[in-house]
């Protein structure tokens, strides 16, 4: 037996260093991220969490959906209630009038976009007339659709977006002056609340962007929405103002964003029905401004308000509208496909007497 | 042995001669033309606001250490509002510049008052580009509302790779080549406010 020293085979050394290399470059490859499915993994403090917001408590959900139809219109601008409940929405160059089952009734044809209506209740003088928004002027239809006035315009930078009926007087809200024209029902200008020419010591509006509502409540008094101020504001028809409520905050019983309500609406019973833009909220407030209920949340509706990967087109115009039918009802229309929603209080919820204005 | 048709004289292949050298020179001058208009086409890589879905990855697949991404601020499309969903956080509890109510992890979106209006404060906000990381949280923000905010590859630190990391790894595809000359897109609705105001 010989011992022999050990020895090594040529280039085996060569060989382990290539292969771990190609080991690593092979690891290296498989562990990068190149496409960006990985997402990118970012500490959860830089993102934007607006989800938990999006999830209502189901025990404030007070309310459940009866119906939805599609209103056939491609740019949905406003709805509004008339006589027997019949539904009116506003938007491309019409006013499609629906049953209170999504029948369709009838359809008024308009020479420019419906930007705003309100229809007089049967209690009004002038029962079951139209008053239609027209860009900065109001035009007022019969009820069967035939035209029967178009109003001066009120303004070069006029942009009326809603519009409030009492038993003599008709309230405009001006986005483009940041004002609430009163006019007679002849359309008559008897004066304004804000704007620059509103200068009576008393706070006019902030309004960044074209959703300005007004609406008459049973108090006598109107309400104006002062989006930018995050409140709701009482006037007296002379524009004094009586009181205000309303706090911003993404949290259920604050209105979101920069300027909100987008929209409201006044129950039978006095309380308040409001609408938010870009979180879609429709929720319910006592009257004098407490939050009480959630009608319906962003999941209700077709908005992909605050989706992640979905769009980023801005929600400025990821809005909803209300009105409230005889029954105390909540009719919504969804700006973005405007489709009709109307939600009625749920049995047993404590709600419903209150809907019929007995509480 | 060859023709006497075919022989060809000192003249004949002088000629063909000057011809062959004056078309190569041609082609020549022609691909110098060529090159130089191709120069004037350079292109950059540029974040369409239009398709941008602010996914976050802008922040880290840039080659950069700090990414060329930034927010950007389109001033006339924002609303000056006090409460700005594009600067506090959403569980904010009071409308102060303290770190804790701010939307932005780095604080970079800065805010100053301007004036009152409608009994409303009024408030510029701006971008601290050196803060900035290009996660697009205030841009998601904004977005819920005016949406004045967006996201842009900013061309004082972008090295303009052949293969844009974040190119690849953008789920919308919003990443694409623009002239050099014109290195930054501006929103539609932010480009129709502006013409807006010019007119």
């Amino acid at each position: 037996m010989t011992n022999q020293p050990a020895v090594r085979p040529a280039g085996l050394g060569v060989i382990v260093v290539v292969a771990t290399a190609a080991l690593v470059a092979g690891l290296a490859v498989w562990l990068i991220d190149r496409s960006g499915g990985s997402g990118h993994r970012l500490p959860e403090k830089f993102v934007y969490q607006i989800d938990k917001y999006k999830q209502i408590d189901p025990g404030l959900l007070a309310y459940e959906e009866v119906f939805c139809f599609d209103s056939g219109l491609k740019d949905a601008s406003a709805v509004a209630i008339g006589l027997e409940d019949r539904i009116f929405a506003a938007g491309d160059r019409s006013i499609r009038i629906f049953d209170s089952r999504g029948g369709r009734l009838a359809a008024i044809e308009l020479a420019a976009r419906p930007s705003c209506l309100a229809v007089a209740p049967a209690d009004h003088p002038q029962a079951g007339r139209v008053f239609v928004g027209l860009g900065d002027q109001i035009g007022v239809f019969s009820g069967e659709g035939q035209p029967l006035a178009s109003w001066p315009p009120l303004g070069e930078k006029a942009i009326l977006t809603s519009i409030a009926l009492a038993e003599a007087d008709v309230f405009a809200a001006d986005a483009g002056q940041a004002r609430v024209h009163r006019l007679s029902l002849e359309g008559d200008v008897l004066g304004a609340i804000g704007g620059q020419r509103g200068g009576r010591g008393w706070a006019p509006f902030a309004v960044p962007s074209p959703f300005f509502d007004v609406a008459m409540h049973p108090d006598g008094w109107l309400r104006v929405v002062n989006p930018g101020a995050l409140r709701v504001e009482a006037y007296s028809f002379e524009g004094n103002l009586q009181l205000f409520w309303g706090e911003g905050g993404a949290r259920i019983d604050g209105f979101f964003g920069c300027c909100n309500p987008a929209n409201i609406a006044v129950l039978p019973d006095g309380r308040f029905v409001t609408a938010e833009k870009g979180l879609v909220r429709v929720k319910i407030y006592s009257a004098d401004g407490q939050f009480e209920s959630v009608v319906a949340g962003p999941e209700t509706f077709g908005a992909a308000a605050g989706a992640v990967n979905e769009s980023l087109s801005d929600h400025e115009y990821t809005a909803v509208d209300v009105a409230v039918d005889g029954k105390g009802r909540v009719v919504v229309l969804d700006l973005t496909t405007a489709k009709i929603h109307g939600f009625q209080t749920k049995a047993g919820s404590g709600e419903s007497e209150a809907a019929d204005g007995s509480r | 042995m060859t023709s006497a048709t075919n022989r060809q004289d000192r003249r004949q292949f002088l000629g063909g001669g000057a011809r062959t050298v004056g078309a190569m020179a041609l082609a020549g001058f022609s691909g110098f033309l060529a090159g130089r208009s191709g120069k004037a086409e350079e292109t950059v890589w540029q974040i369409d606001p239009d398709v941008c879905t602010t996914c976050g990855n802008c922040a880290t697949y840039c080659v950069l250490d700090e990414s060329a991404v930034k927010a950007v601020q389109c001033f006339d499309l924002c609303a000056m509002c006090d409460p700005c969903p594009g600067y506090f956080d959403l569980s904010h509890q009071e409308r102060t510049t303290a770190a804790e109510n701010q939307l932005c992890p780095t604080g970079a979106v800065l805010r100053t008052f301007i004036a009152e209006q409608a009994g409303v404060p009024r408030f510029e906000y701006y971008i601290e580009e050196k803060d900035c990381i290009g996660c697009g949280k205030c841009v998601e923000g904004c977005a819920m509302m005016n949406g004045s905010l967006y996201l842009q590859v900013r061309h004082d630190r972008c090295v303009n790779c052949n293969q844009c990391a974040i190119a690849i790894a953008c789920p919308s595809q919003a990443f694409r080549r623009v002239p050099a000359s014109q290195p930054y897109l501006m929103k539609k609705k932010a480009l129709a406010a502006t013409q807006r105001r010019g007119s």
